[in-house]
């Protein structure tokens, strides 16, 4: 086999050469159709026209070019209804085109809920739409789009909030940062978090994004750039107005500065901890805690919906939408349009379909006062209905409506979310030393005063962080004088923001209707529009005379799992247009009622869906405790000695003679560095660390489990966690290295599997030792005769006959078993034996004093 | 009591030989662990090297440390010594050393003394397994979700996934086929590239047994076959 014949059958390249077309591949179905929709060289597009890729969707051949995304391949081959509404069932098509397109997750092989928008098309992809039965094209579930309006409103939204578990996951996972130190990664096994520890975290990597890192990075400042796109650029990329390919230049020459593109920033804390998700090559997603020393918020705004009946019709887009197939992908997004604008991007819409040869039927100018009533068609869009009742015959309805922004991020990350009623959207405030906002969602500007504006920020949030870096620093040497540091505000730089930069502090206006001035038109309480994509819910169904009844409609819309900034930008507008609620309106849009806290993007999990395995962990005396006939239980997937035949007998031996114990399963972890000790400290509530060459039994956390900390040398410091404990000791380690205390000089490993464990307890320990062991209280090295290498610790633990010894041994894992066998031999000989985990639950513990009793029972 | 009960047939049990996580076939000693000394002529080998010396290193991810290994993030390099270097994790580099490594640690230890580097040797507690072959791709492909393209994970890549649900570090290290003891398949011109597909696979010891299985019974039907370590070692010198 060649190496080209093993690359594709390993998934190969992306993307074959024109000249692999012919390659034989086994029989396939006749593809959907050409390549009918593709328009001339675009100046922005990002596909590559000389190589082509074959995939294929709900069994048929397709083919893209590389650099498309799943959508606009399909798109380009004329397939415009590609997904299906979760619970309503109705036919999808593109919305946004972008990786938060709600309509737009298909599965991918064996990955369900794809952002199909976002992921590139591969060589061999097998797409797939979700929720369909028997097919898209003959779905009997997708009789609901006739019946949509009989669905009762209360019922019909139960379901959509079925997939809440996912949610309070991930949301204790932005604000712990940790799961034990671990995180659940591709293929649904444990990742160890990646830890981040930039001085500048920048949450976009639009213009004023990239314009503010190069400043922070060009004042010192390590900063990471995260940009959900696979390029950065942001809107900028659409238009052809020129300036972002020379700042995105400059940024890619700088050294202090990384762009990580297919990242989201899902979730931010007030102490500038990010959760970022960084799709892998491929599929899957790789988490990371980013600890940063101040966030700038980047994101840009999010181009709202608009609400009528038959608005989730393939066919009927975003301007977003539309404007990123035609420029970024080269793609025609219908034939004839109708096209309604309440703004620039609206107008720049009707400009780019009516050069890529789309007959613009009709601008409906919103500014005017003109206005849409319905859209109808069977599958697809077929006409649009004006209020008065004209039809106009289009297959495509692009609507510029306005704009809304992610509240939730902002408010996570403690900067504070605005109503400008003149500009008829949220506005984004930052938190001074802590958060800074630019770009569109800071306010309205020019080129040049955005990159002027993002400039200043970046260099206040480099001249913050590089602060806050020093003070970490120096608060080894003198606690008093960095505490003081930090609690300095960044008033130095601030003075710098340019004047007319006051979005936020302008006189009110006269109050026009929340939302700007589409609103009064822009949601339709009675039809059976859809308010919000992702969870696929109408507007009748949140409708309500009674005001109690359809508060509790929106706020639990609001709250509801995937529900997204863009929906609650409409359910604002909803509630504004029902008076006896309209008060929650506003409290809706801000992201404070009911949808503060939600993610960005969310996690897809796709890859749990594989084959679950689970792996049975055997510890290193595994081949002993065979070879003693050993009684073998499965305890949190290890294999562990319940007994070894004569339970009693090892009950006795602990009591009154000498039991021998298989430890491998706790936790030991190694922590070396300056500050190791201090940490060690800190875990331990305060309490003093050994002197070197000491043992202490310590207790930790709050649930008043114990550890039991070794001092190998002043700066290296080992940790014995019980494995109950185990992963939650190295969680609060992580966290104290990372996030409260980052910037530490201390280096943590967990090395509990390389040095096994094997406890000596009971009344004879010190018997099966020699005399000149190491004492109680201290970590010495093995006894000679024990024939190996390895240390010894002694600690006395306090149980309820008492104090009692317990001797451990830590030996290279490989080598444990001759020391094994030699200490079950000195065992015998003092009227011990090797005892399980059932006769060693008459350990004392000093928790409860019975939590070990319980278990055996 | 113990010896009542203990089933001591093992001729190599006490002579003080530190064993892997994985029985060896066929046990010789060898450096001081009982290795396999089992050959095979499969296109498909699945060799426990867990023997290896292995040594995490933690230093400042944009220090002079850092900046003297050259191996970024996602990257695995071999050294002149024989030494493959992973970047496992920002600041995190994975040793696999088939010689000792301790003048190696030396010379690292000099570069930036006033803030030395985390060393923890972790030979013990993990597993290593070598899968090579042209099969390779498929057999692991079978149990992860990992892209195994060429283009996502070339040779010279380390990466951490889940296997057969176990975390691993990936580390893909094509060899060339005489080092891999199969047959010459490469392309006459590009003999100067590796053509035999080869993974590293190292995890925690205590599921190194579980993955070793779990990697036979996939590759079953592949014809995957167990290759001691020490016909692996008379063959080849490096990691």
């Amino acid at each position: 086999m060649t190496r080209v014949e093993r690359a594709e059958q390993s998934g190969g390249a992306s993307g074959s050469s024109l000249g692999d077309r012919g390659r034989g591949r086994g029989p396939q179905r006749p593809p959907v159709s050409s390549i009918s929709h593709r328009t001339v060289h675009q100046p922005s597009e990002v596909i590559d026209r000389h190589r082509l890729v074959g995939f294929s969707f709900n069994g048929r051949a397709v083919t893209g070019f590389a650099g498309d995304t799943i959508v606009s391949a399909l798109m380009a081959n004329g397939v415009r209804a590609y997904a299906q509404g979760r619970r309503l069932q109705r036919r999808r098509g593109v919305l946004s085109a972008d990786r938060f397109d709600p309509s737009c997750l298909l599965q991918v092989d064996d990955e369900p809920n794809v952002p199909a928008a976002h992921r590139h098309v591969a060589s061999r992809q097998q797409v797939r739409s979700q929720h369909v039965w028997p097919s898209l094209r003959f779905d009997l579930k997708s009789l609901n789009q006739r019946i949509g309006r009989l669905l009762q409103s209360e019922a019909a939204l139960r379901p959509a909030t079925g997939t809440g578990f996912l949610r309070p996951a991930y949301r204790w996972l932005a604000a712990r940062g940790d799961v034990g130190g671990r995180l659940i990664g591709a293929g649904g096994a444990e990742l160890r978090a990646g830890y981040e520890h930039p001085d500048v975290l920048v949450v976009g990597g639009g213009l004023a994004g990239l314009a503010a890192a190069e400043a922070a990075a060009a004042a010192g400042a390590r900063t990471l750039v995260v940009e959900a796109d696979h390029r950065p650029g942001g809107w900028a990329r659409l238009g052809r107005e020129g300036g972002i390919g020379e700042v995105a230049a400059r940024v890619d020459a700088l050294d202090g500065v990384e762009v990580r593109t297919d990242s989201v920033a899902v979730g931010i804390d007030r102490d500038g901890i990010a959760l970022v998700v960084t799709d892998l090559p491929g599929g899957g997603e790789q988490l990371s805690v980013v600890c940063a020393g101040h966030v700038v918020l980047a994101t840009g705004l999010i181009e709202r919906t608009l609400t009528f009946t038959g608005n989730d019709l393939p066919g009927v887009m975003l301007a977003t939408g539309a404007r990123r197939l035609v420029n970024l992908w080269a793609v025609r997004p219908g034939r004839r349009a109708v096209v309604l604008t309440a703004n620039a991007h609206g107008d720049a819409a009707v400009a780019d379909l009516e050069r890529v040869g789309v007959e613009v039927a009709e601008v409906v100018d919103a500014r005017r006062g003109a206005r849409i009533g319905r859209v109808r068609g069977s599958a697809e869009l077929e006409e649009v209905v004006a209020p008065g009742g004209r039809t106009v015959p289009a297959d495509l309805l692009v609507v510029a409506a306005g704009w809304t922004i992610d509240a939730g991020l902002v408010e996570g990350a403690g900067g504070r979310v605005v109503h400008d009623r003149s500009a008829g959207r949220p506005l984004a405030v930052g938190r001074p030393g802590a958060v800074g906002v630019v770009g569109a969602l800071a306010g309205e500007a020019s080129f040049e005063e955005v990159v002027a504006h993002a400039s200043v920020i970046g260099r206040q949030a480099a001249a913050s962080a590089l602060r806050r870096r020093r003070a970490a620093r120096s608060v080894r040497v003198e606690a008093a004088s960095a505490a003081s540091t930090l609690a300095a505000p960044a008033t130095a730089a601030a003075a710098e923001v340019p004047e007319w930069w006051s979005p936020v502090g302008r006189a009110a206006p006269p109050q026009p209707p929340l939302g700007g001035p589409l609103n009064d038109a822009s949601v339709d309480a009675t039809s059976v529009g859809v308010v919000d994509f992702a969870e696929d819910v109408t507007a009748v169904e949140l409708f309500d005379p009674d005001p109690v009844t359809a508060t509790r409609l929106l706020t639990r819309a609001a709250a509801a799992p995937a529900s997204s900034a863009r929906a609650r930008a409409e359910l604002a507008g909803l509630a504004q247009r029902q008076p006896t609620v309209s008060d929650l309106a506003e409290r809706l849009l801000l992201g404070t009622g009911g949808g503060a806290g939600h993610l960005t993007g969310g996690v897809r999990l796709g890859s749990l869906a594989r084959l679950v395995h689970r792996p049975v962990r055997r510890t290193a005396l595994f081949e002993e405790h065979a070879r003693l006939r050993a009684r073998l239980e499965l305890v949190d997937g290890w294999l562990e000695v319940a007994d070894y035949g004569r339970p009693q007998a090892e009950r006795w031996a602990v009591r009154d003679a000498l039991g021998v114990r298989d430890t491998g399963r706790s936790g030991l972890f190694d922590l070396q560095g300056p500050d190791a000790a201090r940490l060690v400290a800190e875990l331990c509530g305060g309490s003093d660390p050994p002197e070197p060459g000491r043992v202490r039994r310590l207790p930790s956390g709050p649930d008043r489990s114990a550890v039991v900390v070794a001092r190998l040398a002043e700066h290296h410091l080992q940790v014995r966690a019980e494995p109950d404990d185990a992963v939650a000791v190295e969680g609060r380690l992580l966290t104290l290295l990372h996030i409260t205390h980052r910037g530490s000089e201390a280096y943590l490993a967990s090395v509990g599997e390389s040095e096994t464990g094997i406890a000596l307890v009971g009344p004879a320990v010190g018997s099966a030792l020699p005399p000149d062991a190491a004492p109680v209280g201290t970590i010495g090295e093995l006894p000679v005769e024990l024939g190996a290498r390895g240390r010894l610790w002694r600690w006395e633990e306090q149980g309820p006959d008492g104090s009692r010894e317990v001797a451990e041994l830590r030996i290279p894992a490989g080598e444990a078993g001759p020391v094994w066998r030699r200490l079950v031999d000195r065992a015998s000989a003092a009227g011990g034996c090797p005892v399980g985990r059932l006769a060693a639950g008459e350990v004392p513990d000093d928790r409860t004093g019975s939590r070990h009793d319980e278990r055996s029972r | 009591m113990a010896t009542e009960l203990a089933d001591r047939t093992d001729p190599l049990a006490d002579q003080g030989l530190a064993r892997s996580a994985v029985e060896a076939v066929e046990p010789r000693p060898d450096g001081g662990w009982l290795v396999s000394a089992r050959g095979t002529d499969a296109g498909l080998r699945l060799v426990d090297c867990s023997p290896v010396v292995k040594v995490l290193l933690q230093a400042p991810p944009a220090g002079a440390l850092a900046g003297h290994l050259a191996v970024p993030f996602g990257r695995a390099e071999l050294f002149e010594d024989g030494f493959l270097v992973a970047c496992t994790a920002p600041g995190e580099w994975l040793l696999l050393c088939p010689a000792d490594p301790q003048e190696f640690l030396d010379r690292l230890a000099q570069i930036d003394p006033d803030r030395p580097a985390g060393v923890v040797d972790v030979t013990h507690g993990r597993t290593l397994l070598r899968l090579t072959g042209r099969d390779a791709t498929p057999l692991l492909a079978s149990l992860t979700a990992l892209d195994l393209s060429d283009r996502a994970l070339p040779s010279g890549t380390a990466t951490g996934a889940a296997v057969a649900g176990v975390r691993v570090v990936v580390v893909r290290d094509d060899l060339f086929a005489d080092e891999a003891g199969l047959p010459d398949g490469a392309d006459p011109a590009d003999d100067d590239r590796p053509d035999v597909v080869s993974y590293l696979l190292c995890c925690d010891r205590s599921a190194g047994r579980h993955l070793h299985e779990q990697l036979l019974a996939a590759g079953r039907s592949l014809g995957v076959a167990e290759e001691g370590y020490l016909p692996y070692r008379e063959r080849r010198a490096d990691i």
